[in-house]
């Protein structure tokens, strides 16, 4: 497996050069990478979790006779995105 | 004096790097400003950075909070790091990036260093992040290098970082 090239601009020549990662920088980058995966996992529940509570409130509010215009003026959080 | 913004460089990727760094900055200037366009390979929506001063591997005496949005709902973040901002992942909208903008005021002073970004995603879908961050470097060492590190893969060719120099009068 290749390298990961770091790429770096001297600002004052700018000169730019490419570099390999060395191993202290390589380890912290997995740890990192680790550490963004799982926070990414919980972001995305999170705002599947929203998203689902957003269409239930809605529902909910449908099924007590609110209108699709009421919801929005009432409830702005609860209008659907635009594709 | 009026108040200058001077590009003092700038750096276009010819192939995918997991880190980008902007050495030796002169210390002459007020504040800085860097302009980004950037795109990962990151087999996801988004990818997101890592921001570090002066050469460090690690992420001591950084920090930084985000408010979001994703096109659906509005979220935060705290982070024991530099969050650079989220970018394009692989799997957005082809050929587009995202525009990311750092503010560093008195990034030559001998106080703590604050730094604001914001960042906005390119995405032909319902959901594009975009997003501002508000960061601190607790150290009173005169920034003269900035790195950023892809958090989850690389900065893919045709990624541009521009910084400049603001002299206020």
């Amino acid at each position: 497996m290749s390298v990961p090239m770091a790429v770096e601009i001297n600002c004052e020549t700018l000169e730019v050069t490419e570099r390999p990662l060395t191993p202290e920088e390589i380890a912290q980058r997995e740890a990192d990478a680790a550490a963004a995966a799982a926070a990414e996992a919980e972001r995305l529940a999170a705002e599947e979790a929203r998203e689902a509570a957003r269409v239930s409130a809605r529902a909910r509010l449908v099924s007590q006779g609110w209108t699709d215009a009421e919801i929005d003026v009432t409830y702005p959080t609860l209008v659907a995105p635009q594709v | 004096m009026a108040t200058t913004c001077r590009p003092i460089g700038k750096i276009t990727t010819t192939s995918s790097n997991p880190q980008i760094t902007i050495s030796n900055i002169p210390a002459n200037y007020t504040d800085l400003l860097i302009a980004m366009s950037l795109r990962s390979d990151h087999g996801g929506a988004i990818d997101s950075s890592r921001v570090r001063f002066n050469g460090a591997i690690n992420d001591t005496g950084l920090s930084s909070r985000e408010l979001y949005g994703s096109g659906t709902a509005a979220f935060s973040g705290t982070y024991a790091y530099l969050y650079g901002g989220g970018f394009n992942g692989g799997t957005t909208t082809a050929s587009t990036f995202s525009s990311i903008e750092l503010y560093i005021p008195n990034y030559a002073g001998a106080t703590n260093k604050s730094v604001s970004i914001t960042y906005v995603q390119e995405n032909n879908a319902t959901t594009a992040y975009r997003g501002v961050v508000a960061g601190l470097w607790s150290n009173t060492a005169a920034i003269n290098q900035i790195t950023w590190t892809s958090n989850n893969a690389n900065f893919i060719a045709g990624c541009t970082v521009t910084i400049y120099g603001i002299t206020k009068a």
